[in-house]
Order: C-alpha cells, then sequence, then structure tokens
C-alpha cells in the first residue's frame, strides 16, 4: 500500500476529497518529523513511537577501499511498535 | 507532546478544522495498523516504509527457571526512513565524516599474523631457521664441522641442547658470554601464547621451539646461536655419533615436518569440531604422528619400537639411542613443567618423539597423515546420508509436486537440496524434452493423496513465491 492508495482510502471513509486528505496527511507525517526533531520523541497510543536515537560511532570497512574506518555517530529517525499494535 | 497537542499543531499548519484533521489522522492508524496485520507493507512516499515482519522463534536459558524456554516467533512493526527524512534528523552529527584508521595494505599483513594456523608458521619459519642457522653456523669461528653436524643432523637434539641451556647450564653461559637467559623464558611465553593448542607439546615440538624463537626474535637469537656451541661442545659424545649419520637425516626430517604439517594443517581447517571431540586421535596431530606410527610398526616387524611412552626411556633401541634416552628422559621431566603449563600429557611422553624422528622412515609417517583424513571425510559422507535418508522421496503414493526444471543436473540437484533442508521430500527426475531436449525435474513426493499433497503445494507456492507450480499423478 502505497501514499496514494492510501488517501483514497481514507478519503472514501471520511467523505473528504482526495486532494484535502492528501494535505492534511502530509501535514501529519511532516509535523510527526518536526515534533521528533524538536522533542526528540512522540507516542501515539495503540500505534507506536516515533522517536530520535543515536547510532554510536563504530569500525567498518570501506567496500570501495578495504581501508579499516571508523564510521562516525548518527542520529537517527526510528519507529517503536506499540505491543498492541498486532 | 500528546495527542491533542499534535493535532491542534497539524489543523494550525494546514488550516483545517480539528476534527477533520482528527478523523484523517484516526483512520491512518487504522488503515496502516489493518495493512501491516495483513502482512502488506505500508510505504509512505517522502516519510518512510512500515513493513511487518516475524521474529525468528529462539530458544533460551531461564537461569530462573533453570530450564531452556522456547521464545515464540513474534509479528512485529518495523520502520525504515526515508532517506530525505534520516538526512533530516542527522543534525547533530552532521558534518563527520568516516575516519580511516589503517590502511588497507596494513591491515592485511596484520590479518595475516592471527590467521595463519600455529602450524603453517611453523613450518615457515623452519625454512628460514634453517638458513638462519647455516649463516649464522658458518659465521661463528667454533668448529664449524662438528657444529654443524650437531645442529643440523638433529633437530630433536638441539631442543635438547636448548633445554639443558636453559637450566642446568644457564651458570656456564653467563660465565662464559653474556647473553640473557632470561630472554629465554621470555620467547617460550610468547610460544605459549600463540600455540593454543595442546598438539604443540607433543613430539615434533621440540624442533619448532627452537624455530618458534629465531623467528620471534631474530637479534637475540643470534646471541643465543652464538652460545650454542659452547653446550655443544660439552655434550654428552652420544650426540655426536647420532649426528655423524650427516645433513640427510636433517634434511629428510625437515621434509617430513612439513608434509606432516601441511597434513595436518589441511585435517585441522577441513574439521575443527571433530579434531575436539576425539582428543585421543586429534591431541596428536602433528607430532603425536610418531606415537601412532610406533603402536603401527608392529604390525610391520619392528618390535623393539612397540613402546608405551612411559616404559620408552628402558627399552634398547640403538646402540647411540641407549646413552641418551636416560639423559633425554631426565632433562625433560625437569624441564616440562616449567616450559608447558598447558601440557596435560605425561613428560615423559616427549621422549619418544626423540626416537622416533630418527627411527621413522619416511613412508610410515606420510602414510599416517591420510589416515587421519579419512576418517573425517567418512563421518561427513555418513551424516549427509542420514540427512538426505530421511527426507528421501517416499515411493508410495501416486500424487508428486512439480516444483522447477532445469537444462543442468546440478541446477536441479541444488534446488532439491535446499527443499529437503526446508523439509520437503525433494527429488530431481530427469526426462527427454522435445524442444529442450535432457531437462531435470525437481519434484516433491510422493503422496498418497490429493489433500496431503495440496497442502505441500500451498505452502511451496508462498515459499518459493511461484505460480507455475502443480500436483500431477504419475
Amino acid at each position: 500500500m502505497n501514499k496514494n492508495d492510501l488517501i483514497a482510502r481514507i478519503a472514501k471513509e471520511t467523505n473528504l476529497t482526495q486532494k484535502r486528505v492528501g494535505e492534511i496527511l502530509d501535514a501529519i507525517l511532516n509535523s510527526i518529523v518536526e515534533v521528533v526533531k524538536e522533542e526528540g520523541s512522540i507516542t501515539f497510543t495503540n500505534f507506536g513511537k516515533f522517536e530520535k536515537r543515536v547510532r554510536k560511532e563504530r569500525k567498518g570497512v570501506s567496500p570501495k577501499t578495504g581501508d579499516l574506518i571508523l564510521i562516525p555517530p548518527k542520529e537517527v529517525f526510528v519507529f517503536k511498535p506499540s505491543k498492541n499494535i498486532f | 507532546m500528546d495527542r491533542k497537542e499534535f493535532l491542534e499543531r497539524v489543523s494550525s499548519k494546514t488550516g483545517a478544522e480539528l476534527k477533520e484533521v482528527e478523523q484523517v489522522f484516526q483512520k491512518f492508524l487504522e488503515l496502516t495498523t489493518t495493512a501491516l496485520r495483513d502482512g502488506e507493507k505500508v510505504s509512505l512516499a517522502g516519510f518512510g516504509t512500515f513493513f511487518p515482519k516475524i521474529t525468528k522463534a529462539v530458544k533460551k536459558f531461564s537461569a530462573i527457571l533453570n530450564r531452556e524456554i522456547e521464545i515464540p516467533e513474534k509479528f512485529t512493526v518495523a520502520f525504515s526512513s526515508a532517506s530525505k527524512i534520516a538526512d533530516e534528523i542527522n543534525i547533530k552529527y552532521k558534518d563527520e565524516k568516516p575516519k580511516v584508521i589503517k590502511e588497507a595494505v596494513e591491515r592485511e599483513i596484520e590479518k595475516r599474523v592471527p590467521i595463519m594456523p600455529p602450524e603453517q608458521e611453523e613450518d615457515f619459519s623452519k625454512a628460514e631457521k634453517l638458513l638462519e642457522e647455516i649463516s649464522k653456523l658458518e659465521e661463528s669461528e667454533v668448529s664449524s664441522s662438528e657444529l654443524k653436524s650437531d645442529e643440523e643432523v638433529s633437530l630433536s637434539s638441539e631442543l635438547l641442547e636448548a633445554l639443558k641451556e636453559t637450566e642446568p647450564f644457564q651458570e656456564e653461559k653467563k660465565s662464559e658470554e653474556e647473553v640473557p637467559p632470561p630472554e629465554f623464558p621470555k620467547q617460550e611465553k610468547e610460544k605459549k601464547e600463540v600455540s593454543t593448542m595442546p598438539e604443540m607439546n607433543l613430539n615434533q615440538e621440540k624442533p619448532k621451539f627452537t624455530y618458534g624463537e629465531d623467528l620471534s626474535t631474530p637479534t637475540s637469537s643470534g646471541s643465543y646461536q652464538q652460545s650454542f656451541p659452547s653446550s655443544s661442545t660439552s655434550d654428552a659424545p652420544g650426540y655426536r655419533e647420532k649426528e655423524s649419520s650427516g645433513a640427510l637425516w636433517v634434511t629428510l626430517i625437515v621434509l617430513l615436518i612439513g608434509i606432516i604439517g601441511i597434513g595436518i594443517y589441511w585435517a585441522v581447517s577441513s574439521d575443527v569440531t571433530e579434531t575436539k571431540k576425539e582428543p585421543a586421535v586429534t591431541v596428536p596431530t602433528k607430532e603425536t604422528t610418531p606415537p601412532v606410527v610406533v603402536e603401527k610398526k608392529p604390525k610391520v616387524g619392528k618390535k623393539e619400537i612397540i613402546i608405551a611412552p612411559e616404559e620408552f626411556a628402558t627399552i634398547p633401541s640403538d646402540t647411540s639411542l641407549k646413552q641418551q634416552t636416560p639423559l633425554l628422559v631426565e632433562e625433560t621431566k625437569k624441564e616440562t613443567p616449567a616450559i608447558e603449563k598447558k601440557q596435560t600429557v605425561p613428560p615423559v611422553q616427549k621422549t619418544p618423539e626423540v626416537i622416533t624422528e630418527k627411527q621413522s622412515l619416511q613412508p610410515t609417517i606420510t602414510s599416517v597423515t591420510p589416515k587421519k583424513q579419512k576418517p573425517i571425510s567418512r563421518r561427513v559422507t555418513t551424516k549427509t546420508t542420514t540427512v538426505s535418508k530421511s527426507l528421501l522421496a517416499s515411493t508410495q503414493g501416486d500424487y508428486f509436486i512439480q516444483v522447477n526444471s532445469y537444462s543442468e543436473k546440478r541446477f536441479a540437484d541444488n534446488f532439491a537440496r535446499e527443499l529437503r533442508n526446508k523439509g520437503y521430500r525433494a527429488f530431481v527426475e530427469s526426462a527427454d524434452h522435445p524442444n529442450l531436449g535432457k531437462v531435470y525435474r525437481v519434484k516433491v513426493g510422493f503422496y498418497n493423496d490429493e489433500d496431503a499433497a495440496a497442502k505441500d503445494y500451498h505452502s511451496l507456492r508462498l515459499i518459493l513465491k511461484k505460480e507455475d507450480i502443480y500436483v500431477d499423478r504419475r
């Protein structure tokens, strides 16, 4: 299921136009990212938690040159599903 | 931030009513969860992809219950964020770039040390050591003829001499030369570390010993070599008698050791687990080979050599050996505990190696190595056969599932093996196709009735994601 399918189905069930639903859905997704960026995490009950985590720096091998390299730490966007999602 | 605040934020952003936003949001959550539950993934462009995931069932040991518990497989949701968002989120460490710790070439050299098995290393070192020895001997002004014969001829005797130097002759050393004896133990320690395997300590290890030292510390080895003559001159006359047999022996022994080392390396590398299982057979690997040889020789006819390691010292074998054996036993007994802590084998066992090495003929030793390898291969084959037997196609029933067909047998066999690993009774059947020529068909079966076949048919279709599978009757 991609975004268009989702929008179509939501529009059908809410009696809103697809355009409107699309705008709102985009706003929802964007604001999820924004909130996570600002506050670190946001939780939706019975769905899950979106959060920002730090991947530690680690050693790796460059596939290009074969050098042993130190991969720097990184902040990643993570979703942790609620136990009730299934 | 709670849900209400979040929705207000969204509504203010879009200018939509809060009610609308709430509806949409609610439906969004509902629809995504239902889709995920149905096993469908939900990909939202510019945000990320949710996809259902099944964790494997795991067995874990519970310390509380004191038994193994099985954690069943579980359905969860995995999420991978869109790369755009991943970049947006990663603010703090944005500018950090991977640093090169070590260049590729350097690392390979480093790697080689741990990767190379100890046996190989020593084989390698043997050659180098011999060269070094010879060159050093030539340099040293001490009577060259005797010394050369000493060191070249009997590898084992070298060790003995080395051993002598460490304990009884240490004092002499100090007085004669400034060579620091403490270095010796250090080298030994290094050796220990290198040789994690207990096999090392057995028979042939003596020659290795000296080699390892030379390799590890070339500078110190030079001094060590120079000190060597002094001890050798003071040695018992018995040695020289032996050594007079000439450089032929040396070369032969070196060759033998090399062959054995390679053979063992193959055996060990091919099946490490098996070596662990049977310590009696495997512990010897390299160096125990001589003992094995000794036991087998009797059949050939040499009864003198049939000796349990402990009895060995008392039994007369050769004229020259008679003189040496008592000496050897004493020395080895003294030193073994100090040098090899790890060694579980009684110290006396070392002595046989000396004799066996000298007496042992080429054919006998070489013949031992294949013997070791054979059982390994046998075991492997038996394992595979048992597995395949249990999954062999049952001859009962008329129904089978035609899964795939190949023009090359190896591909068909490979696919059938994969199916067998998954628990299906797969087999390969060859047939002549009017257009394609010889064709190898992979089938699963046979089944007594159609229902049984249909069960596997459905699961196969799911697993292989293949549509052109069908149930047929022979």
